[in-house]
């Protein structure tokens, strides 16, 4: 039921704080027509009649003949259906009184109902929290319902609109799944996903998306060499991480795929595609290294160089969108990882090999243009990693989305619509 | 680590400190020849001496002038002021002197001096002798003020305050000095303006500084029963506010519910409210939920007081009503 609201917007003049209800047209319950006369009221100046604005019934008073009614108040409300709006607004608390100014009886006084339901507008009721989502994820909040107080749109509706078909039980993070040689799988069916982080991460990058991808697809997020629990040495080019990675679908059976990768794990799936020693069904890239010369060289040496928790955090926030934070811990969780595996100096010399100088010294264009399958790349306009615009040497048939606010990890700042775009692609193939 | 109460954690800060550093002081109503009301500086006199563990009359307002002028003057008074709820009359050294010294000269004057008191409810001991004032006392810029909950963060931070060259308000609770727990050995310090993650939790997170944070630990436990995983966080300072581990928590988390045991109108529950919609507004799933003392008196009846005072149960029931 639609409900809109009778009101008289300065009315009479800028100084007027009042106008005087002199008669009604209609009576609650009345049908009402657009343009039909419903109200007269008297400003400084003169009577002013006050139309209905669309068809409907008055279903409700608040402002009675003889009352006056502050500019802006709501007089009435006109309704798309013949059901009566129960509570009338008339009585509204003063809010100074409300304040509790003095007195005991303030201190008893019960709270301003600003719970009650807000019948006066079709203002959609959701928490900054699933606005944000819906945001990100290109959701428009009409068409999602609110099972929150209110009516209000929660995340978790937002996350049913994404996901209609959840599984009732999602990995809860990958580590407790982990199988050998880092690889992580879950869910049943034959063509798996299989995801491909970048330099210095591990196969937890994908942590936030996997528990959104769909429930009846099977996902493989391996730890590369050098990276993660894979004690295997850093390769020495990408079609070496390519070889490995071809190698480890080979051990488990696996000769279908369709690849996601983020940053060097994206090039990799590019290579991965040249070798033909598995069948790519389709490819999502998430700021993919290898379109182009620039990289943030700073970047990369900070990540393999600092030391501590709080210089490594100083670094990896290159890694967000302008104005975002870590999340508590990441940093020191990082340095932790790189500790246990005694690693930095086989990060250091696959640095010197692909990225000396600031530049990347491979190109994954050819690669990328001899693709045959679907083909997503997905952005942030935000990369401070890698600058975004590489994204233009994309051929035709790629789809290409560049995220606003987004830096260079979307799995993380955008999880959900990251996941909805991965699945979009691996469901393209049919 | 030693078992140790509260209090007694409190007594040994106060030693070292007093060991290491001939120019920290304390000062207060009963607090030599008689130990403290509390018994947190039970031996010091005997131990230090009467110039420096000096019994003074009932004058909050001379004894807080006095804390200031001392501090300015190159000591390190330790003033204890018995219940918090008599702040108010050391308010107007608080105000107009210890909090502004250091800006109107420009730095040049230091003001190092602690301001030990107690407060809340729970006691019976009626509406002059139960109030937690801190809002009150974490209004004012340019005074620290906290609020351990726990023996461990109780000495660590009294050491801490006690080597600050600001002005720290330290506030203790009637109800905690004979909670025990581990304290670790030696001087350990615990740094002013760092909260404490108690209770790691994914559903909800709840804010509490003090005695609160005992009753949030109950909340969680009777939330994990709900099925409900609680994050609990140990404010420990409310000035400076440790805001990174409230945003991180939140963001985790996306539901928030404030803890204060003073009164709500104005109040320090208010504050953090609006912190967390100023730092983390787009993580919040549902409205912060404040939970505190009604806005009137303590009375002395215990069943009201009881029925009054913010607890586990109405924790849990804040946190309930935010994950609806």
């Amino acid at each position: 039921m639609a409900n809109h609201p009778i009101s008289i917007e300065s009315a009479g003049g800028e100084y007027m704080e009042a106008v005087l209800v002199v008669s009604w047209a209609a009576k609650p319950g009345d049908r009402v027509k657009a343009g039909d006369l419903i109200v007269t009221v008297e400003t400084a100046k003169a009577a002013t009649e006050v139309e209905a604005s669309h068809d409907g019934w008055l279903t409700r008073i608040d402002f009675a003949e003889g009352q006056e009614a502050p500019v802006g108040a709501v007089l009435g409300l006109i309704s798309d259906t013949e059901e009566m709006a129960t509570e009338p607004i008339a009585s509204q608390p003063d809010p100074v009184s409300a304040a509790g100014t003095s007195g005991l009886e303030n201190a008893f006084a019960a709270p301003v109902a600003a719970s009650t339901p807000r019948a006066t507008d079709d203002r959609i009721i959701a928490s900054p929290l699933a606005r944000r989502i819906a945001r990100q994820a290109g959701i428009d909040l009409a068409g999602v319902t609110g099972t929150g107080p209110n009516g209000r749109i929660k995340q978790r509706d937002v996350a049913r609109a994404l996901d209609p078909h959840p599984a009732p039980a999602r990995p809860k993070g990958l580590s407790s799944t982990s199988g050998a040689a880092g690889i992580m799988a879950t869910g049943s069916r034959l063509i798996p996903i299989v995801l491909l982080h970048g330099f210095g991460a591990d196969k937890s990058a994908w942590r936030q998306v996997l528990p959104l991808l769909g429930k009846d697809i099977e996902t493989l997020a391996l730890d590369l060499p050098g990276h993660g629990s894979s004690t295997d040495q850093p390769a020495d080019s990408i079609e070496q991480l390519a070889y490995w990675v071809s190698d480890k679908l080979e051990a488990e059976g696996i000769e279908h795929v369709h690849l996601v990768g983020h940053s060097l794990g994206g090039a990799t799936a590019l290579a991965l595609t040249s070798l033909g020693r598995v069948a790519v069904q389709s490819v999502t890239l998430l700021a993919p290294a290898g379109l182009g010369p620039e990289i943030n060289g700073s970047f990369i040496t900070g990540l393999t160089r600092s030391e501590t928790p709080d210089a490594l955090e100083r670094w990896l926030t290159l890694m967000l969108g302008e104005n975002a934070a870590l999340p508590q811990g990441y940093a020191a969780a990082v340095i932790r990882q790189i500790e246990k595996i005694g690693n930095r100096g086989a990060l250091e010399a696959l640095v010197g090999r692909l990225f000396a100088h600031d530049t990347q010294a491979f190109d994954m264009v050819p690669a990328l243009k001899a693709l045959s399958v679907p083909t997503r790349i997905i952005w942030g306009r935000s990369d401070r990693v890698i600058p975004a615009s590489h994204a233009a040497r994309a051929p035709d048939f790629a789809a290409v989305h560049l995220l606003p606010g987004v830096g260079h990890v979307p799995q993380m700042e955008a999880p959900a619509l990251t996941a909805r775009l991965i699945m979009e692609t691996v469901r393209s193939t049919g | 680590m030693a078992l140790m109460r509260y209090a007694e954690a409190l007594n040994a800060a106060l030693r070292e400190e007093m060991a290491a550093d001939p120019s920290v002081f304390l000062f207060g109503e009963d607090i030599g020849r008689y130990g403290g009301v509390f018994k947190v500086t039970k031996g010091l006199m005997e131990e230090f001496g009467e110039s420096r563990v000096r019994d003074t009359p009932i004058s909050e307002q001379a004894m807080t002038a006095m804390a200031v002028t001392a501090a300015m003057t190159g000591t390190r008074p330790v003033l204890e002021i018995m219940y918090a709820d008599f702040i108010p009359l050391s308010l107007d050294a608080l105000v107009n002197q210890a909090s502004i010294y250091n800006y109107i000269w420009d730095g040049k004057v230091k003001m190092p001096f602690v301001l030990r008191t107690q407060g809340g409810g729970g006691s019976g001991a009626g509406a002059q002798h139960s109030k937690a004032l801190d809002s009150m006392l974490a209004h004012i810029p340019g005074i620290k003020v906290v609020a351990p909950s726990t023996p461990a963060d109780a000495k660590g931070m009294l050491k801490a305050a006690i080597r600050d060259d600001q002005p720290v308000v330290f506030l203790e609770h009637k109800l905690l000095y004979n909670v025990r727990g581990e304290v670790p050995d030696g001087d350990i310090i615990v740094p002013l303006g760092k909260a404490a993650t108690l209770r790691e939790g994914k559903d909800v997170s709840l804010f509490a500084t003090s005695k609160m944070v005992v009753e949030a630990v109950k909340a969680a436990d009777l939330l994990q029963a709900d099925g409900i995983s609680a994050e609990v966080i140990d404010l420990r300072s409310l000035r400076p506010l440790d805001v990174n581990a409230i945003v991180t928590s939140i963001s985790k988390t996306h539901h928030a519910v404030v803890v204060n045991e003073g009164w709500r109108f104005c109040g320090y529950a208010a504050e953090l409210s609006a912190t967390i919609m100023d730092f983390a507004f787009d993580e919040l799933d549902a409205p912060v939920a404040r939970v505190t003392l009604p806005d009137m008196p303590i009375p002395y009846s215990e069943p009201l007081e009881i029925a009054m005072l913010p607890n586990a149960d109405k924790i849990r029931a804040a946190a309930l009503a935010t994950l609806k």
